[in-house]
């Protein structure tokens, strides 16, 4: 009875947070072992691709996520097609017609290379979802809008630079970003193949905080607009990895006097240990942590504190294990 | 007089039994002579010309075909009413097309036009990369 309860109260409190969880009771492991059993598949025949990937599974969110991590597990990112893309966009960014011109064009090299060797940028992604739900008659839109990353869009909505889909679902619209979910470029701009599960079924308020859409209808919230998106403290991969929502605080740039208590709390629908949780800052290449204190959890909410010693600009992290979910900046003065 | 009640209802069972299997078939029978299945051709191009390489494939099936160099199909099997015929190429928006019943015709002949995909290509892929403010990269 006891264990009955725990999982009620977990789902329960899943269900704040991850919008995956309007689909709790299926489990997507067919799903994914039909994606996992055309891995390597070629894209000469998509309604084929289409068909193979879905033909035995029931509902359509099943169906979905197999088309959903068969992408994100056989395309590639292609760091060539994602810089050119960019200096294109800043060069004509006041020049529409410029870059339509060049749009076009672009577009059938891309499309030739996503063809012949499966690499592309996140409109390929976001193409490729689209198009193999329609083939199995689940309704999906391609979003554009702006990704907010370490170097773009951080303070305000600069570049329109990222694709990403809306999928229906039992008559109700969600958000998942293939391209982020498939991987990541390292240092040496390589892509590497790293399947990350926050990206699928979001919640709206969790992808608005990376997110910005041209078309406000697909935030799927209404109170969301685009002072939080570039106001908010930056969000990783990671934090979508660990499903972490932060609370407080919920600027990213924030100011305090020495010795002034800040409050800091997160949610997470994951069972955190609070004995992973820590802010820390890069001093050159070594991590410092800083001291926090009333560390608690309530629910799924943590909750810690600290107070900044030194006059100073902070850079300051907050990690869960080793991975960074949110940065701040802390401009301590007198 | 009870024997004789027993045996008519006996009687009127088989009859029933008879009546119902008789209107199955015909109402089968119905069914067949409405499917009437077609043979379907067609013809597929872009605003340059015909599109060789067209993937034509029945929806919710594996049978299909694709468009040779001068971008015609003829369907390898028959089709029926109701069908649902997917034209796929990438970078092309998709096209389903559902069979139409065409009384007395054997054949179906489908022109079918393809349209580029309308995107803005866009691109920014995940790093690892964490965010240094621009006063402690200076440090």
């Amino acid at each position: 009875m006891k264990s009955v309860f725990f999982f009620i109260s977990f789902f329960i409190i899943n269900s704040s947070i991850a919008q995956v969880s309007d689909f709790k009771d299926i489990d997507f492991e067919s799903a994914d072992n039909m994606a996992e059993l055309y891995k390597g598949n070629g894209l000469d025949n998509l309604p084929l691709l289409a068909y193979n990937l879905t033909y035995n599974l029931d509902t359509d969110v099943e169906k979905f996520r197999a088309i959903y991590t068969w992408v994100c597990n056989n395309i590639d990112g292609d760091p060539k097609q994602d810089n050119e893309v960019f200096e294109k966009r800043e060069a004509y960014k006041n020049d529409s017609v410029a870059f339509l011109k060049w749009n076009n064009e672009f577009k059938k090299i891309a499309f030739e290379k996503l063809f012949k060797q499966k690499k592309t940028m996140c409109t390929g992604y976001a193409y490729l979802i689209k198009e193999l739900s329609f083939l199995v008659d689940i309704e999906s839109e391609i979003v554009d809008g702006y990704g907010r990353t370490t170097t773009t869009n951080v303070d305000n909505l600069d570049l329109t630079n990222h694709s990403w889909n809306v999928v229906k679902l039992n008559n109700k619209w969600y958000l998942v970003d293939a391209t982020w979910s498939s991987g990541y470029f390292d240092d040496y701009n390589v892509f590497v193949n790293d399947y990350n599960d926050g990206y699928f079924l979001t919640d709206p308020i969790l992808f608005a905080k990376s997110h910005y859409p041209l078309e406000k209808k697909w935030l799927l919230n209404e109170s969301l607009d685009n002072t939080m998106f570039t106001t908010s403290p930056m969000v990783y991969g990671e934090t979508y990895k660990h499903n972490i929502m932060p609370i407080s605080p919920n600027e990213m740039h924030l100011s305090s006097t020495r010795h002034a208590e800040i409050e800091f709390s997160f949610k997470s629908s994951q069972n955190i240990d609070l004995n992973k949780v820590s802010l820390m800052q890069y001093m050159g290449i070594k991590e410092k942590r800083f001291k926090i204190y009333d560390l608690k959890k309530e629910d799924n909410l943590i909750t810690f504190k600290y107070k900044f010693k030194y006059k100073k600009d902070y850079d300051v992290h907050l990690k869960i294990e080793d991975d960074i979910v949110a940065t701040y900046t802390v401009k301590v003065t007198e | 007089m009870k024997n004789q009640r027993k045996k008519v209802s006996y009687l009127a069972g088989i009859a029933l039994v008879c009546l119902t299997l008789f209107s199955i078939t015909t109402a089968q029978a119905q069914d067949v002579t409405t499917d009437i299945s077609f043979v379907v051709k067609g013809n597929v191009s872009d605003e340059t010309g015909p599109l060789p390489g067209v993937n034509v494939i029945l929806q919710g099936s594996r049978t299909g075909t694709a468009t040779d160099v001068a971008g015609n199909f003829e369907f390898p099997i028959k089709l029926k009413k109701g069908d649902v015929l997917i034209f796929s190429y990438v970078g092309m928006e998709s096209q389903k097309i559902t069979i139409e019943n065409q009384e007395s015709a054997a054949n179906i002949a489908l022109e079918v036009d393809m349209n580029l995909v309308e995107i803005i290509v866009t691109g920014k892929v995940a790093t690892k990369k964490v965010y240094t403010s621009k006063k402690n990269k200076d440090n």
